[in-house]
């Protein structure tokens, strides 16, 4: 390790720890309500809005043929004393009704305008702000968990005595803690490492990662014909990525690996986990098993489970998973290890 | 809460967490907290500000079309 931790409070960064979180409740309350407005003022446009205004224009039109009648009347009957009646009061209604049901026009123009505009400002919203939700949503919780791990790694090196103590503060021993005066054979989870940049993954990269995890089965050798039976358990899709996590790592601008969680509590399902076949040995599938670890721990979770490809279940083992069944593949005479892995959470 | 209301919040909460994370700073300071501070919280704070700017955009947008369509 280059360099040490120098860390004086553990509180400190626990509590920074706990106000991520409720920043990321915070975030996630705000762009949820945003959007709820936004999606009301729709509604009210295209159902509330353009039915009262056009309910408008028929009431307007027959007040305003009422006024026009009075004011035909008035122009052709004369007063009691024969003299010509004056019609300036029934010219000013008929004037003022006239307005009132143009307005009433213009009105139902606007709501057909503004429903159509509305339509397309909250698309261009939803691509301004979608990274920043997926940030608040799917990055917080990995920065939580390798702060948690960092919290971890440090207090299981008190709990050694190196600091003579069993104070999580650092302070109340006197100095900073350094990372690499850490025995090794301490049994504290490795971090995964940060030369391996981790990401949440956005829609549009879906098409990109169906292509990974294709081009990964390779690694055991399939047929051309058997690679296409294995396409639709490998899709990845828009929808699913805003609304699960997926992680990328990327080299050069190129997505190389990514892994993408999915279920509801208490299980998680480790749906993919794919690497670039031509990257395979560089750490990067274990690095994605750490953060998916990390973030189904984040996140609450309990236990995660996988379907794993039978060539790939060996990896899985030696990670600390275990197989507990099986079940079909689409491939016929082949069945697939299902494995297991608890999980600490600690939400 | 609305478009308005959740764009101060954002506001709010992002000062906070910043103002939260330079009282963390004076208890870790060392590679990865920079690595931490640049990484994640920085971009994430960017991110924040085109969130609250299309926020802002929304909240006049939505003003103009109740005042025209109410």
């Amino acid at each position: 390790m280059a360099e040490g931790a120098k860390v004086n409070s553990l509180d400190a960064l626990k509590h920074f720890k706990t106000y991520l979180w409720k920043f990321s409740e915070a975030a996630n309350l705000a762009l949820a309500d945003a959007e709820s407005e936004m999606q009301r003022m729709l509604l009210w446009l295209e159902t509330e809005q353009g039915a009262y205004w056009q309910g408008q224009i028929r009431k307007r039109t027959e007040i305003l043929s009422r006024a026009n009648e009075l004011l035909r009347y008035k122009q052709i009957y004369k007063s009691p004393t024969g003299s010509r009646q004056s019609t300036i009061e029934e010219e000013k209604a008929v004037q003022i009704a006239k307005r009132r049901l143009l307005e009433a026009q213009e009105k139902v123009q606007n709501v057909v305008k503004s429903s159509r505009r509305l339509t397309k400002e909250i698309q261009t919203y939803k691509g301004s702000v979608q990274r920043f939700a997926t940030s608040a949503q799917l990055d917080v919780p990995v920065a939580a968990a390798k702060l948690d791990n960092m919290v971890a790694t440090l207090e299981a090196y008190m709990s050694l005595g190196a600091t003579g103590g069993s104070s999580t503060d650092a302070a109340s021993s006197g100095g900073a803690f350094t990372r690499a005066e850490l025995p090794e054979d301490r049994p504290v989870e490795p971090p995964p490492p940060d030369e391996i940049p981790i990401r949440g993954a956005v829609p549009e990269e879906a098409a990109t990662l169906t292509d990974l995890a294709l081009r990964s089965i390779q690694t055991w050798r399939y047929s051309p014909e058997e690679t296409e039976l294995w396409r639709p358990p490998l899709i990845v899709r828009e929808d699913y990525i805003a609304t699960s996590p997926v992680f990328v790592t990327e080299r050069d601008g190129r997505i190389i690996g990514f892994y993408g969680l999915s279920g509801s509590p208490p299980h998680v399902r480790l749906a993919y986990l794919y690497v670039d076949p031509d990257k395979v040995r560089l750490g990067l599938g274990t690095a994605l098993w750490h953060h998916a670890i990390q973030t189904a721990s984040q996140l609450g979770y309990a236990e995660l489970q996988l379907t794993s490809d039978p060539n790939a279940e060996a990896f899985f083992i030696k990670l600390g998973a275990r197989r507990f069944a099986k079940t079909a593949s689409p491939l016929e005479g082949q069945e697939l290890p299902v494995l297991r892995f608890p999980l600490a959470s600690d939400k | 809460m609305g478009v308005f209301e959740g764009r101060a919040q954002l506001g709010k909460s992002m000062k906070e967490l910043m103002l939260h994370w330079s009282e963390t700073k004076m208890s870790w300071d060392d590679s990865q907290s920079k690595q931490f501070e640049e990484k994640f919280l920085a971009p994430m704070e960017a991110d924040l500000r085109n969130a609250v700017g299309a926020m802002d955009h929304m909240a006049v947008i939505l003003q103009q079309i109740r005042r025209d369509c109410e």
